[in-house]
């Protein structure tokens, strides 16, 4: 059994990593312009989604006292970063975006996998030890 | 528990609180109901809406279409979920007020046990077939008739399982399928010849403002006037209001802007051609799979509930049935009718002609003869209490509802259809209702007691009264 605090430090460490990573995601982004708009502008709204997300995320979950408010929460903002993280996962690695940004793609893609599957795993934790369901 | 309290106790016999008020414990937050909605929105139609409207309009005259279509969607939808909010019953079980328990079966199968539950599922499985066929074509899996069938019965998973699975889907799908669908959309105006072709490109067929705004409301408008079988889950009755509303205004404009974009740049809706274009083969697969299956779990849903008002067998075994018919049909389409457009337009200008009457006299009974004239507060108006007692049958709503989708449909030419409609059915329920209970006269046939099993038919509870002996 994890106390209330220690999933609290996982779920915000996963947030503010996701929060880190998707700043960096953006600035790439904001660089793409510049190479071309077609490219940047799917490429943005994946990382700014998840940079709000996260973001908010971070402030909220640590303002909650209650298990259950907490596992709603968390859920919540995981799956969102989890889903993008899907997204990241299949769209990075494109032809699309490997031929005007390979390095840069290849770094989000990487991004998106840990997104992904630290997310699942946290979703299984947090459901697991505050009895939230896994689609509050 | 008292036994004062055991005896207002629901039991909730047909499954997933379809005829009873949902309880405190099963609430879900606004995010979560946001997700729900979105995910019904998030479905190749919406796209495919985007789409036609591709075809009629210049870029700047499609944004104020699809804006001005959505607000109005936005608005009716937002004056549903607060109802659903308010009362914690589904759709059908509000009806019951303003239609009668039998009358609320009855309307209820033309807006959704026919059109949702039938109707809708079965295009969107014939839709899902086409689309399958056209990322694969020469695999006999993926011919339209037979990716319906595996695609129904998909579908039919989510639905059978409840709120709980629909909503799982929509957390894993619905911000997945926004990213994907802006890269189709980019995609696909990079390969169309950029924003400059677009801004600059001419409709193939021109229709007037009032057709694409008809088109936009029709292609959401059942969604818009059941919104209370999602929004009754909701903790906050503004909330359920708002997280429909705003995803109609944001979620669903973007779709149907970046789909009609796509149309003016590459002369047709080819949204998984665009990913397959640019390498993302398996997420056009999953968006295609994912966002008919978020959408279409949803309607077979919502054509069940209605059933349960009537019918002595489970929610769930009502979804196997209606799933299996609805399949049934996409299939037989698909293996005649192959890849054709025509029958989903044919439906989308049906529905958003005649399906508005329902939802003007259930906003009439709900907003303006109960709210205003009554003055009851919004939680007392549809609150379902063991002893009350409600008609069978209320002739008040099935006159409007019958004289305001004749009118809207059929008579009135000018304006947009579905809006006439709502608005004549609103009208003439709030004249009707409001005189008769001047008059002191009642238009019902019928008398249905309110039990502990909710609204549940007689066969129902005395099977489950059988099986609590």
């Amino acid at each position: 059994m994890i106390s209330l605090e220690n999933l609290k430090k996982h779920v915000s460490i996963y947030l503010a990593f996701c929060a880190a990573t998707a700043l960096v995601g953006t600035i790439l982004g904001v660089i793409l312009i510049g190479k071309s708009p077609y490219i940047a502008s799917p490429w943005l709204l994946a990382t700014l989604l998840a940079l709000v997300t996260s973001a908010i995320g971070v402030f909220r979950v640590r303002g909650i006292k209650t298990p259950y408010r907490f596992g709603v929460v968390a859920i919540q903002h995981v799956w969102w970063l989890t889903s993008i993280g899907l997204a990241g996962v299949l769209f990075y690695p494109a032809d699309y975006f490997m031929k005007v940004a390979g390095s840069e793609s290849v770094a989000m893609a990487v991004i998106s996998a840990i997104w992904l599957f630290w997310g699942l795993y946290l979703i299984y934790t947090v459901h697991k030890e505050t009895k939230v369901p896994i689609a509050p | 528990m008292g036994t004062e309290e055991r005896k207002h106790e629901w039991i909730d016999v047909m499954g997933d609180y379809s005829l009873v008020p949902v309880p405190d414990k099963a609430l879900r937050t606004t995010t979560a109901i946001f997700f729900v909605f979105t995910g019904v929105l998030a479905c190749i139609a919406a796209l495919w809406g985007g789409a036609v409207l591709g075809l009629q309009y210049t870029l700047s005259e499609m944004v104020w279409v699809a804006i001005t279509g959505c607000l109005i969607q936005g608005i009716i939808g937002f004056l549903t979920a607060y109802m659903g909010a308010s009362s914690r019953l589904s759709t059908y079980a509000n009806m019951a007020w303003s239609y009668g328990r039998y009358g609320a079966f009855l309307w209820g199968l033309a807006v959704a046990g026919l059109t949702c539950g039938i109707g809708w599922f079965a295009v969107e499985t014939w839709l899902f077939g086409v689309m399958m066929h056209d990322l694969m074509p020469g695999n006999p899996l993926m011919s339209v008739g037979v990716a319906s069938i595996w695609g129904g019965l998909l579908m039919m998973t989510t639905a059978a399982i409840g709120i709980k699975g629909i909503a799982f889907l929509s957390y894993l799908t619905v911000p997945f399928w926004i990213v994907l669908a802006t890269i189709s959309f980019s995609a696909g105006i990079m390969v169309g010849g950029g924003w400059e072709k677009i801004l600059l490109a001419q409709p193939v067929r021109p229709a007037p403002f009032g057709v694409g705004v008809a088109q936009v409301v029709g292609l959401y408008i059942a969604g818009a006037t059941i919104t209370a079988d999602i929004a009754r889950f909701a903790k906050s009755r503004v909330g359920a209001g708002l997280a429909w509303f705003v995803q109609v205004m944001v979620v669903e404009v973007f779709f149907l802007i970046g789909a009609g974009a796509l149309v003016l740049a590459m002369g047709g809706a080819r949204i998984t051609e665009a990913l397959l274009a640019v390498g993302v083969g398996l997420g056009a697969y999953l968006l295609a799979i994912l966002g008919q299956w978020t959408t279409n779990d949803n309607n077979l849903y919502s054509g069940a509930l209605n059933f349960t008002l009537i019918s002595p067998i489970s929610r769930r075994t009502l979804v196997i049935i209606l799933g299996l018919i609805g399949t049934a049909m996409a299939a037989y389409v698909g293996f005649v009718a192959g890849a054709s457009f025509d029958p989903f337009i044919a439906f989308l200008t049906f529905l958003g002609s005649f399906v508005p009457a329902v939802a003007g006299t259930l906003i009439a009974d709900f907003y303006i003869y109960r709210g205003l004239y009554k003055k009851l507060p919004a939680t007392e108006r549809y609150k379902l209490k063991i002893g009350d007692v409600l008609p069978e049958i209320n002739l008040t709503g099935w006159i409007s509802t019958a004289i305001g989708g004749a009118l809207g449909t059929w008579v009135i030419t000018i304006g947009i259809p579905s809006i006439n409609s709502l608005l004549i059915s609103l009208i003439i329920y709030s004249i009707l209702a409001i005189a008769l209970d001047k008059a002191g006269i009642r238009l019902t046939i019928g008398r249905c007691e309110v039990t502990r099993y909710g609204l549940a038919p007689k066969w129902a509870i005395r099977r489950a009264e059988k099986g609590l002996g």
